[in-house]
């Protein structure tokens, strides 16, 4: 019971802490907490593909950066006005893109599907740069992206707004991760994950479940896209590039891979650090390839593995006392 | 009615011929038939076609009088056929509680449901429950599958291969690895619990074998060359010279 109340107790704090404290705090702190929750959704799109499906996909990118694209293009060009039919048309964009190339993909394993998703996010990002320049401006990107108009009396001109619908919407995606990992669906797609051999023997669809899985993280780092596009106003290739999508994978390992404040975590501290370490020096991929040495090597965990180790020897530490 | 018909199966990995012309019907009404052979006589492989693990080079499959050679994978289970593997083949980070929970799952049409909690089925709870009970499992049901000894990690293959209730289980060696007093427990409650379903066994020890058949088929050098009542096996010159003969010379 007690685990219960300290459970609720924490998503309360949480609840306060980012409702009523951070936009107490510095104007810059709600820029990088936002820009923070759009990553968190991104990564937790990888978490559940990588640490929850088993698929380890350097092609994430691919689907935050082409929705975040499709907003743009559809905004600027005056095409849709209206942000919740941009939306569906995005994410009904993105399932179609991800249930084609997961339909390949999820075939073949590891170190193949590997290459495979991260030919397909090449073919993505080789299709913004080169050969329709004139919708999508090559190199330089889509400039000239403009907040939604949610129709609510709140404009999200302003970023305390802007911030509160991240969060809402953040808030939103990472329930529904929750659900899914605890459904039934969740359970046999980490089985598929550890045992793929016995989960055909047992009658699963393989296959169906794995492809389901890629089209669920594709969905979430959409969505995380499409915030990302509203937040930044500008979106450039780089969102495409399969370095973004190793950035997803690195802050995913950082956080702690499948574990469900994983991804959160990873972002804060991948995202923070970056902040902080390059206002001092410009090596910062030096550094972020350190930092990720150091998981690999010493905190296989993460972040949440190394916060579980001192819980447990804090607690630990008081029964003995006792 | 027929539970499996075997016609005329081979099966080569390049110029080895590890199935040759294998043919065999077993009738629903047959309890437990048990496979015998030799290393190597292609006993597993067999079992690997039956569940589509690998396809047949040539000859055909039928489960419940339907062709199923070709059938996915997935699919096969879902017609009635469940199995045990040799080699202990679980998902050693789930629970045991979650590993029967997922052999009963997959047979449900809710398997793909992603909003309800699955702790919420509770009468997919209920059955695993009942299941392990039936081996003795309840008080372990959540500790790791890595935390239990080799003959509860036994128990729990088998429940996997029995707990959707197929018409017809392949039990590829259940006792493999067991002490004799551990696998003679295991033959009596495959006994117990088997009574309703078609179990088709491989058995490496000739005693269980005995005890438990209704039927022997000795297969060797992957071509069947005795199928018939144990007694009938025990007598066949051509068994005792191939498989029982080198045995007792060990």
């Amino acid at each position: 019971m007690s685990d219960l109340r300290s459970k609720i107790l924490f998503y309360l704090g949480l609840a306060v802490f980012m409702v009523l404290c951070i936009p107490l705090l510095p104007r810059y702190v709600l820029t990088l907490t936002t820009s923070i929750l759009i990553y968190s959704i991104y990564v937790s799109s990888v978490n559940l593909l990588t640490g929850y499906g088993g698929l380890i996909s350097l092609g994430q990118g691919m689907f935050w950066g082409t929705s975040a694209y499709l907003v743009a293009v559809l905004t600027t060009l005056n095409i849709l006005k209206n942000f919740y039919l941009t939306t569906l048309l995005t994410l009904l964009s993105i399932i179609v893109l991800s249930a084609c190339f997961g339909a390949l993909a999820v075939r073949v394993k590891r170190l193949y599907f590997m290459i495979l998703t991260f030919a397909f996010g090449h073919i993505m990002w080789c299709i913004a740069m080169y050969p329709i320049q004139s919708i999508t401006h090559g190199f330089d990107g889509i400039r000239g992206i403009v907040r939604p108009d949610l129709g609510l009396p709140w404009s999200l001109e302003n970023d305390l707004t802007f911030y509160y619908f991240v969060l809402i919407v953040g808030g939103i995606c990472f329930y529904l991760i929750y659900r899914i990992i605890k459904s039934p669906y969740g359970l046999a797609m980490i089985g598929v994950r550890d045992n793929e051999h016995r989960m055909l023997a047992l009658g699963y669809n393989t296959f169906l479940y794995k492809l389901i899985c890629y089209v669920l993280s594709a969905v979430i780092a959409g969505i995380g896209g499409i915030l990302f596009a509203y937040f930044n106003l500008y979106v450039n290739p780089s969102e495409l590039h399969w370095l973004w999508s190793g950035d997803a994978l690195m802050m995913t390992f950082i956080g702690g891979i499948g574990t469900f404040w994983g991804p959160v975590l990873g972002a804060l501290v991948y995202t923070g650090l970056r902040y902080w370490v390059s206002a001092y020096t410009m090596y910062w991929f030096g550094i972020e390839g350190i930092i990720f040495i150091l998981v690999v090597l010493f905190f296989r965990g993460g972040v949440v593995g190394f916060l579980d180790q001192l819980k447990r020897r804090l607690t630990d530490g008081g029964a003995a006392h006792r | 009615m027929e539970a499996l018909r075997i016609d005329r199966v081979c099966k080569n990995f390049g110029a080895l011929r590890v199935l040759n012309r294998v043919s065999f019907a077993i009738s629903t009404s047959e309890k437990r038939v048990i496979i015998i052979g030799p290393n190597g006589a292609g006993k597993t492989t067999l079992f690997n076609a039956i569940m589509g693990e690998l396809q047949p080079s040539s000859g055909h499959i039928y489960l419940m009088s339907k062709d199923i050679t070709k059938m996915a994978r997935h699919r096969r289970p879902h017609l009635g056929l469940g199995r045990t593997f040799q080699i202990i083949d679980l998902l050693p980070d789930f629970t045991v509680q979650e590993n029967v929970l997922l052999a009963l799952q997959a047979h449900r049409n809710f398997r793909y449901r992603m909003f309800k909690p699955v702790r919420r089925y509770k009468d997919l709870y209920e059955k695993t429950g009942w299941l392990l009970g039936q081996v003795n499992l309840e008080e372990k049901k959540d500790l790791p599958i890595r935390a239990l000894s080799n003959g509860e990690m036994r128990l729990v293959e088998l429940l996997m291969g029995i707990a959707a209730e197929p018409k017809i289980v392949l039990l590829d060696e259940p006792a493999a690895g067991l002490t004799s007093s551990e696998s003679e427990w295991l033959a009596d409650v495959i006994k117990r619990v088997l009574k309703e379903v078609t179990v088709v066994m491989i058995e490496h020890d000739m005693k269980i074998a005995f005890m438990l058949a209704e039927r022997i088929i000795v297969l060797y050098q992957g071509m069947v060359i005795a199928d018939g009542k144990p007694s009938d096996i025990r007598a066949n010159p051509k068994v005792r010279e191939v498989y029982l003969g080198s045995e007792s010379t060990d």
